[in-house]
């Protein structure tokens, strides 16, 4: 898929997500709900500030000795029996899982939800070697039946589609005939993925941590797709970001109890399942050979700069939860795969400001997600740099913006060009609401600008008490 | 490609050093949050927290003593649907003899007692019932730690469309942090595939409703052993 997701430019996505009414009441019934569970179990568990401390500082801890971790994690995974692979960016990680899948003549397999994955474009070059790769995680592989959607949230993938829409797909895609019930419908796809995973030569994994003591792989699921993954077909690729690592598993109780509860409220998941190696000489099931694939991708140059905080994050979609943009506008208004304020602060670093500056636009700096973030991420602060490199050092605000905020600039910064500009500004009462006037008055009412300036009617007053 | 050595120079100068530092300090703990959930609460106290929050996520629950284990896990099987059942190669299910005590009525097997490899998953996999004894437990969470090895596979617990834990009550401890200290400790032995696990297999992924049974297994059974 890449980091792009979309050929749409910033006001057609909107407008065309803006009108979507089955997705916008979708998302707020899931922030609504989701944030009252979160809250609730943060208040049950307590000291929240203190949880939240704890996790930024494990996080910043392992930034700042990344090189460190990194190679005391591939020391012990190797140790256990994987190999470990290195890829400095998305075209060298799909060569080296195409080349693996090669090797085994594989033809068939199955996959876990990973945002690393899909960042690397990995079902579409597999796809064009032949290989079938099916999506497990129940609202991936919905995408996936329809269409190759993309996903609207990095947790819950398939918030933005209904029941009738989801049998629709079923019914022509894999032949349900049952009703429009989300049981039904689940076991129906649960007989589909339980013959993929029996059948399918090599699973995919996505890394929600590395423990680097022990070289484990650390997954979270609810639905158990995790543990067949890394349970059934006799061949594991793991995919990596290389920020993943934590030093011990002391550490990561910390991150997998911050997870389960920021991302969807509850004191922990289902499943957490921890890989260290392929099976044992004398086990009868799991992987026989577990491939790690470290990835880079433009992260490297994020820890040399001055966003080196973003990658502290957990991807745990809490503050694209809270954010009012996300709300209206939903994942797919934003364009990129990382959505939400993450994706603002984000995908720039990634992926560059020329594709992806209007990313930055879609945030308010209400500052919500930075109050929620388990890792204190200073999302809105990132947000407002960015802005100010698109439009300082990059030149890249459009030369309207430009134009205006130059003027504007010139205005402020001289009284005597204020004083005429303020008398003036009255005349703005009278302007036709066309452009950029157009676009804002649609949703509120331009503020009527008083006849007397106020330092005017200030003056004034002065003046009369004075005489008086 | 691009080498180890490359990589991690490449991240090395991110952070503006040419080595890599041979011995960093450790992760400096500021707070002690974690440790003091349920901190001095007594054996009784956990066994309780535990079965009350395995009621709350869906999860069937059994009280025993080890006297009485083979006739509760009895119990607990005829409680889910007929079928097959698969057994861990565990030393206190061993030692109990649950397998031979379960075989009235029912196929049953022990993991790894004999067959090829292929026929053990197989089993498993058209098993109604998985039974397997926890490594430990979280009172917290109401999960149970599973070590997958060659005495319990993978399949035991995953392919089975229910499944039951034996929990010995001693066994509970208070949450994710004493897990993972526990695996720590034992970090050299552990097995490949080690799984905590919190009640039955969810999703709610369609409208947000939430829905059991998606891959793992749909219905979860604890029983726990007070005496043990």
């Amino acid at each position: 898929m890449g980091i792009k997701t979309s050929s749409l430019g910033l006001k057609h996505r909107i407008k065309k997500n803006l009108s979507d009414s089955f997705m916008r009441a979708s998302i707020a019934n899931a922030q609504d709900r989701i944030n009252r569970k979160r809250a609730d179990c943060y208040a049950e568990l307590g000291h929240f500030e203190k949880w939240r401390d704890l996790a930024m500082d494990i996080r910043s801890h392992v930034l700042d000795y990344l090189d460190y971790y990194l190679e005391q994690f591939t020391d012990s995974a190797q140790k256990a029996g994987a190999a470990v692979h290195f890829a400095k960016d998305d075209r060298e990680a799909v060569e080296l899982a195409k080349t693996i899948f090669l090797q085994k003549k594989a033809k068939k397999a199955v996959k876990t939800k990973s945002m690393v994955t899909e960042e690397i474009g990995l079902n579409e070059a597999l796809e064009e070697i032949g290989i079938e790769i099916l999506e497990t995680d129940l609202g991936e592989y919905l995408l996936q039946l329809d269409g190759k959607d993309k996903p609207s949230h990095i947790v819950i993938p398939a918030l933005h589609k209904d029941r009738r829409r989801i049998r629709e797909v079923l019914a022509q895609k894999a032949g349900y005939k049952g009703d429009v019930t989300p049981e039904a419908m689940t076991r129906f796809v649960r007989g589909i993925l339980r013959d993929a995973f029996l059948s399918a030569d090599v699973a995919v994994s996505g890394c929600n941590f590395a423990v680097a003591e022990t070289g484990t792989i650390a997954l979270m699921t609810n639905e158990g797709n995790g543990r067949f993954i890394t349970g059934i077909p006799k061949t594991l690729i793991t995919f990596m970001g290389m920020e993943r690592v934590v030093p011990t598993f002391e550490e990561l109780d910390i991150l997998f109890s911050m997870l389960a509860r920021s991302s969807v409220g509850v004191r922990t998941s289902v499943y957490m399942s921890l890989i260290t190696g392929p099976r044992g000489k004398a086990d009868l099931d799991g992987p026989e050979e577990l491939h790690i694939i470290i990835i880079d991708n433009g992260r490297s140059n994020v820890l040399a700069g001055s966003f080196k905080d973003v990658l502290r994050c957990i991807r745990c979609g809490t503050c694209m939860l809270e954010c009012p943009a996300y709300r209206h506008v939903g994942g797919h208004g934003y364009g990129v795969l990382y959505p939400g304020p993450l994706g603002a602060a984000l995908v720039t670093e990634l992926a560059g400001y020329e594709e992806h500056k209007d990313v930055t636009e879609i945030c308010s700096l209400c500052g919500a997600c930075n109050d929620v973030c388990p890792v204190k991420i200073p999302l809105v602060e990132s947000i407002l740099e960015h802005r100010r490199i698109i439009a300082e050092d990059k030149r890249l605000a459009g030369w309207m913006k430009d134009a205006v905020y130059s003027q504007y600039g010139r205005v402020i910064g001289n009284s005597a060009y204020y004083a005429s500009a303020s008398r003036l500004a009255r005349l703005a009462n009278h302007a036709p609401r066309i452009g950029p006037l157009k676009e804002w008055t649609k949703a509120r009412e331009l503020p009527k600008i008083p006849a007397e300036r106020f330092r005017d009617w200030f003056a004034g007053r002065k003046r009369k008490e004075a005489g008086s | 490609m691009t080498t180890r050595e490359q990589f991690i120079g490449v991240i090395g100068k991110a952070l503006g050093r040419a080595d890599t530092p041979a011995n960093p300090a450790p992760f400096h703990w500021r707070h002690s949050v974690h440790t003091n959930v349920m901190s001095g609460w007594s054996r009784d106290d956990l066994a309780r927290a535990f079965i009350e929050y395995s009621k709350a996520i869906g999860v069937r629950v059994f009280e025993s003593t080890g006297d009485t284990l083979n006739a509760t896990i009895r119990k607990a099987v005829e409680e889910c649907v007929s079928g097959p059942v698969i057994v861990a190669n565990d030393a206190l299910l061993k030692e109990l003899d649950t397998a031979t005590a379960l075989e009235a009525g029912r196929a049953v097997r022990v993991w790894n007692s004999g067959g090829s490899v292929e026929s053990n998953v197989r089993f498993a996999e058209k098993a109604a019932v998985g039974i397997a004894v926890a490594e430990k437990a979280l009172a917290e969470s109401a999960t149970v730690l599973l070590f997958s090895h060659n005495g319990c596979g993978r399949s035991v617990t995953l392919l089975p469309e229910s499944v039951i834990y034996v929990v010995p009550e001693s066994r509970i401890c208070p949450r994710l942090t004493q897990g993972m200290a526990y695996l720590r400790r034992n970090k050299e032995t552990l097995p490949s595939s080690v799984n905590f696990v919190s009640g039955p297999s969810a999703t709610s992924d369609i409208e947000l409703v939430p829905v059991v049974g998606v891959h793992g297994p749909s219905h979860v059974t604890h029983i726990v052993v007070h005496d043990i």
